[in-house]
């Protein structure tokens, strides 16, 4: 199963753009709905940044909700929002070397088995600031 | 107007280690007078010829250039030092210690020269630098990136009096899309001002100046 093919969807509650000025509130609903059972431990929920590029990865997480989940399935499925403050920094950038994602991210803790994961980009950025 | 704190080193730009303005090797002092170098010299050497006629070790001869040769190495070294002394580490005053998106920033550069100075060029740059750090087989490697953002460059010839003083105004304003300082521990964006300064006769100097551009407060 390739990332794309997981049943997680993660909507992020927006106006217009995903681009919300630091300091903003964030909010959304992830929901999860496999066409057959799944047995798994447990779904995180994470609002994060990161460093993408040359240099080792640096993270941060703002805000994360850990739910115990036994199995989800039809008739079964997940559902749940999420809402944090953005904090003032750091800011989404593409730069030569470094580059600073945010995002919201999935993890399905599946036993015995890869995890999945699957995340939605977002930016952190001033209004005034050009993208 | 602040004074902007220098870092690094007043020094050549090969970012070799650096001669500072009051530097040189430890010598004992009167080796600093010229005049009591030479006699000094002088005296060793013709004692020291006169010790080898008598006891008749013409081979001894053979020796001299490894006595002299660390003397001399130690004493150019002290020279070549002094004379960088004579143009001291520039000072840099800002309006402000924070850079500001959009706003401007005036800056005062003033450097005493203890003798008459011709410069050649004088170049003032506000620099964000990406640094990083990564894994490079068993090592950890860093390397930095400049985005130079704004740029004041003044050509010569600009010719200083000896005991006075070389001061330029700058004024620079900011764009609005600056990226805040960022430090994380494999990845960072400083910023810093950076002063390269090329007199006649010396090496190109540079100097830099912490400086910050941190992320508004829109929490408060």
């Amino acid at each position: 199963m390739t990332s794309a093919d997981y049943p997680i969807r993660i909507r992020i509650k927006e106006e217009g753009s995903l681009r919300f000025p630091p300091g903003e509130l964030i909010e959304g609903l992830v929901e999860i709905f496999p066409e057959t059972m799944m047995r798994c431990r447990a779904v995180d929920i994470s609002v994060l940044w990161y460093t993408e590029g040359k240099g080792r990865r640096d993270e941060g997480i703002v805000q994360s909700w850990h739910y115990d989940v036994e199995q989800i399935g039809p008739g079964q499925s997940f559902s749940e929002g999420f809402s944090a403050t953005l904090p003032s920094a750091p800011w989404s950038y593409a730069g030569h070397f470094i580059n600073i994602v945010w995002v919201i991210h999935v993890k399905i803790d599946i036993p015995m088995s890869a995890d999945m994961n699957r995340e939605a980009r977002f930016l952190v950025l001033p209004m005034d600031l050009p993208v | 107007m602040i004074e902007l704190q220098a870092f690094g080193n007043f020094g050549l730009t090969s970012g070799r280690p650096v001669a500072q303005s009051e530097g040189g090797l430890p010598l004992p002092s009167f080796l600093y007078n010229r005049r009591l170098r030479v006699i000094v010299l002088s005296a060793a050497l013709f004692f020291l010829f006169v010790a080898m006629v008598i006891s008749q070790h013409w081979w001894l001869f053979c020796l001299l250039p490894a006595v002299f040769l660390p003397l001399a190495v130690m004493v150019g070294w002290t020279s070549f030092h002094r004379n960088l002394a004579w143009a001291k580490p520039a000072q840099l005053l800002a309006s402000d210690e924070y850079l500001h998106r959009g706003g401007t920033i005036e800056m005062l550069l003033k450097q005493e020269v203890l003798r008459d100075a011709v410069y050649d060029r004088i170049k003032v740059q506000i620099v964000m630098r990406e640094w990083i750090r990564y894994t490079c087989g068993t090592d950890n490697c860093q390397e930095t990136f400049d985005h130079i953002i704004r740029e004041h460059e003044e050509l010569g010839p600009i010719t200083v009096s000896q005991n006075s003083s070389l001061e330029r105004r700058i004024h620079f304003e900011l764009p609005h899309y600056l990226m805040h300082a960022f430090h994380a521990s494999d990845n960072r964006i400083t910023w810093f001002i950076q002063v390269l300064i090329d007199i006649q006769g010396m090496p190109v100097m540079a100097q830099f100046y912490r400086i910050d551009l941190e992320p508004e407060n829109i929490l408060s």
